[in-house]
């Protein structure tokens, strides 16, 4: 069933027609009989040349009429002029994820671009927010038309993300801007369900469909002599896709060469060796895909930081577990000097020094199990893996423990974390092998892995030196200096300074970077390592919402169906005047 | 005849007893008429003297003058006229456009034949179509008028060129709306050959003077049916004023050049009180 905005409208536009029907069917050819066509013959017409086309004349009160009508349409229509002092801030969101680099020169950035300029040029004098929509949102500046500082937004969105928190953008805006906001989103693909039913939202996408493979995942881990290298390569295309892998050392010295062919949307793991000592590792995926972002993978050296840990447990079997577990972490120093962790079950050990952290384990002489459920920090780095479903973990009767709760038996601490000022943490475990069977399952040494990493990651040198594109590359200096030199992958240099000895990178270019300082130099790499932005297929073009809706339209423009009423009336007037002078 | 032709002509007949036939014309003649006559007659009023001429009648020699003279001289009398008057009625199809028209027609046959019996003059009613054929009881009163059809389609003037003999010296009125194509002057001249007095009667329905219809019309003349697709707008009304004004300057001059009366009337206007104002400021018709 058809609904009409403006019936009215419609009713006049039907009574236009008829107007022009009622005076077509007047003005046909009336037959009047006359005495003789004696003096009509002025206008007799030669019988050669075959019939004349008469232009259809119509008399005045036709077009009266039909102007009065047009206008009472007009003024039913109900047009609005736009108010220049009520003019509502213009949040834009823009999608800062590399998928907005696939296609080259026509890429959704560039026409993005194009769209954003124009929408600015004709916002007029109001009000521009940029909104830079990355693994979060942030606000990149205010601007109207007349200023400058568009530029130094479209230098700021590189599209350096591998995902774009669209949803929490808008929600910033809405925040930001209040009740009288409209926001504007450019993307490359379509807007989750619901989200346009709001009035105040347009969201523009500006994608196309592509098949793409790339790569999606990757490390790589030294054995020996050697080092071998995982790559997750994935196919988001309908067909078959042949590509070759290339391996090098980063400056063009070829290391492995690789034929893959992949399935339609297959995803396949393949893992290659290369020589050890190789500190940095770049990996090319030939595909000829438009999308060259995930088509190459920048792995570097992970350089393992042994744990320096002292064993002071007197329980014989508690010993023999932590011995069991620290030996198989594989992270464990030869060296016993200047520990970094004690691990001791001697209720009268101090603290050695600030250095060390200190594990206390107790509970040997409680004869109370707990079969769960266990109440875990699964943030704590320490809980990183594990799961205690069905674990039995005999401890104490302990109901208060220093430091902040880990894992729990209900109001009975089982492993708490006890941090100081100097950056030093002491655990106190609660733990009882003879009752438990904690040690029999694999969260055990992966509880001892978690503590060894943890201790490693406060080492001097990255805490990783691999991080994944928007995130941050940690780096704990040997000696702390106040400024430190960056250079990214595209050879953009800035400074930045250590804080509570500590440098944090935010890695948003793809490849090697460098960051030296006085105590040396470092290097990591950044991956995109995305299968949701390798995925182009779900790529569109289009635009969903508007601004248009009644409440906004009513507030930003005036009615001005008095003034087609009052020209309407003049019309009419007019027509009367006509017809009264006709009557004579 | 119609029905109401006959009522149109009593309707005239009523309105002509008002009216009588303005007989200021010097060369009317008639036998034992009512009025004297500018000519020498057969009254027993004397006039004058005058030498015979071979041919006179012999009777009218005045045998006591040759008896003293020894001159033939034959004496005049004073001629006694009777007025005559031709009504020549267009038969056209044309006549009967609307009710008005033909009412104005016939009515004003009618009001010349009561007109005429009002100024003594006897009348002859005729109607011209192919030909001029006398109206049967055309010399009595209109009302008893037959044979009277308005439905020729033809042009009437070809038979005005030719038509047939009229009373000498007799008054010829000619009531039609003229809308046809000859030549006014050999018309007029065939017309008044031997009249004492001609008079043209234009009758025009108010349709005919001035078409105030406008938009697109299809014009159908009544008499031949050819038609003729016309925009009706102030440029065409105007033309076709122009047209018949022409018409109108044409007949008037023709009636010039052979010393006849030439009248315009419209019909609407003619039916309203039947108070014809030309005809009575040019004397064809007086108020009795």
């Amino acid at each position: 069933m058809l609904n009409f905005t403006y019936p009215l409208a419609f009713w006049g536009l039907i009574s236009i027609l008829a107007l022009i029907v009622f005076y077509f069917f007047r003005n046909r050819f009336q037959r009047k009989p006359v005495s003789s066509l004696l003096l009509w013959k002025f206008i007799a017409r030669p019988r050669e040349g075959g019939p004349r086309l008469n232009r259809l004349v119509m008399p005045l009160t036709f077009f009266l009429e039909l102007l009065a009508l047009i206008l009472i349409v007009m003024a039913a229509v109900d047009p609005r002029w736009h108010l220049i002092g009520n003019q509502r801030p213009l949040f834009v969101i823009l999608d800062n994820s590399t998928s907005m680099l696939a296609g080259g020169s026509h890429s959704p950035r560039e026409r993005a671009e194009k769209y954003f300029l124009q929408a600015v040029r004709k916002s007029g004098n109001r009000t521009v927010r940029c909104i830079i929509a990355g693994e979060e949102p942030r606000l990149s500046g205010t601007f109207s038309a007349s200023q400058n500082s568009v530029a130094e937004v479209l230098r700021q969105w590189q599209c350096g993300s591998r995902m774009a928190c669209l949803e929490e953008g808008v929600s910033l805006g809405l925040e930001s801007g209040g009740k009288d906001v409209d926001i504007m989103v450019l993307t490359d693909h379509a807007p989750p369900s619901g989200i346009t039913e709001n009035s105040r939202i347009k969201w523009l996408a500006f994608g196309k469909p592509f098949p793409n493979a790339g790569i999606t995942g990757g490390t790589r881990r030294s054995l020996r002599d050697k080092e071998k290298v995982f790559l997750q390569i994935t196919s988001f295309s309908q067909g078959q896709t042949r590509m070759k892998i290339i391996a090098d050392d980063g400056k063009n010295s070829e290391l492995a060469r690789q034929n893959i062919v992949l399935k339609p949307g297959e995803c396949k793991q393949t893992v290659f060796e290369i020589p050890s000592g190789i500190p940095m590792l770049h990996i090319w995926l030939k595909t000829g895909d438009n999308f060259e972002t995930d088509d190459h993978a920048y792995l570097a050296s992970e350089d393992t930081k042994p744990v320096r840990v002292l064993s002071k447990i007197s329980n014989a079997k508690l010993k023999q577990v932590f011995e069991k577990a620290l030996d198989a972490s594989g992270m464990r120093s030869n060296l016993k000097d200047n520990p970094q962790i004690l691990i001791t079950d001697q209720a009268g050990q101090g603290a050695i020094d600030d250095f060390t952290w200190n594990v206390r384990i107790s509970g040997q002489g409680s004869a109370r199990a707990y079969a769960g459920p266990f109440v875990c920090d699964m943030n704590h780095p320490l809980m990183t893996g594990t799961n205690l479903t069905s674990v039995i973990w005999g401890g104490g009767e302990q109901a208060a423990l220093p430091g902040i709760p880990v894992v729990t038996a209900g109001n009975v601490p089982l492993i708490t974390d006890q941090i100081f000022p100097s950056g030093r943490h002491d655990l106190n475990f609660v733990f009882n092998p003879s009752l438990s069977t904690l040690q029999n399952t694999p969260n055990f040494p992966v509880i001892v892995w978690n503590l060894l990493r943890w201790r490693a990651s406060e080492s001097p040198g990255f805490t990783e030196a691999n991080v994944r594109l928007g995130d941050q590359a940690v780096l704990i200096p040997e000696h702390e200096a106040d400024v430190y030199r960056v250079v990214s992958p595209k050879g953009r240099e800035s400074t930045a300074r250590t804080d509570g000895g500590r440098l944090a990178i935010q890695a948003d270019e793809t490849g090697f970077w460098r960051i030296s300082g006085r105590s040396g130099t470092y290097d990591f790499a950044c991956n995109l390592f995305s299968p949701g932005e390798s995925d182009l297929t779900g790529n569109v073009s289009g635009q969903w919402g508007s601004f248009a809706d009644p409440e906004t339209v009513k507030k930003k423009y005036a009615s001005t169906s008095w003034f087609w009423i009052l020209l309407s009336l003049a019309v009419l007037v007019g027509h009367l005047k006509v017809l009264a002078h006709r009557k004579g | 005849m119609r029905k109401e032709y006959r009522q149109y002509l009593t309707e005239g007949e009523t309105a002509g007893s008002g009216h009588r036939l303005g007989l200021n014309h010097e060369n009317l003649l008639g036998r034992l008429g009512m009025k004297s006559g500018h000519q020498s007659g057969i009254s027993l009023d004397f006039k004058d003297y005058r030498e015979y001429n071979p041919g006179d009648d012999l009777r009218h020699i005045d045998w006591h003058i040759y008896g003293r003279t020894d001159r033939l001289t034959v004496k005049l009398y004073r001629e006694e006229v009777y007025g005559h008057l031709e009504i020549l009625l267009d038969g056209s199809n044309s006549m009967v456009l609307n009710t008005a028209k033909t009412r104005a027609c016939l009515g004003l046959s009618g009001l010349f034949a009561s007109a005429a019996s009002n100024a003594k003059c006897t009348h002859q009613a005729w109607l011209v179509k192919n030909d001029v054929d006398k109206i049967a009881n055309g010399m009595v009163r209109p009302s008893l008028w037959d044979g009277i059809e308005l439905d020729y389609g033809g042009n009437p003037g070809q038979a005005l060129l030719h038509p047939p003999p009229f009373r000498r010296q007799g008054i010829r009125v000619l009531i039609s709306d003229l809308l046809w194509q000859c030549e006014p002057v050999s018309v007029l001249m065939s017309l008044s050959r031997n009249a004492a007095a001609t008079v043209v009667v234009q009758i025009l329905a108010q349709e005919d003077s001035d078409p105030l219809t406008s938009g697109n019309v299809k014009l159908r003349d009544v008499e031949t049916n050819e038609i003729l697709e016309v925009l009706l707008n102030d440029d065409t009304r105007t033309q076709y004023l122009k047209a018949l004004s022409s018409l109108q300057q044409d007949w008037y001059r023709a009636c010039q050049t052979v010393g006849a009366s030439f009248a315009i009337l419209i019909a609407e206007e003619v039916i309203k009180n039947w108070q014809i104002q030309d005809l009575q400021t040019s004397q064809v018709l007086e108020v009795v």
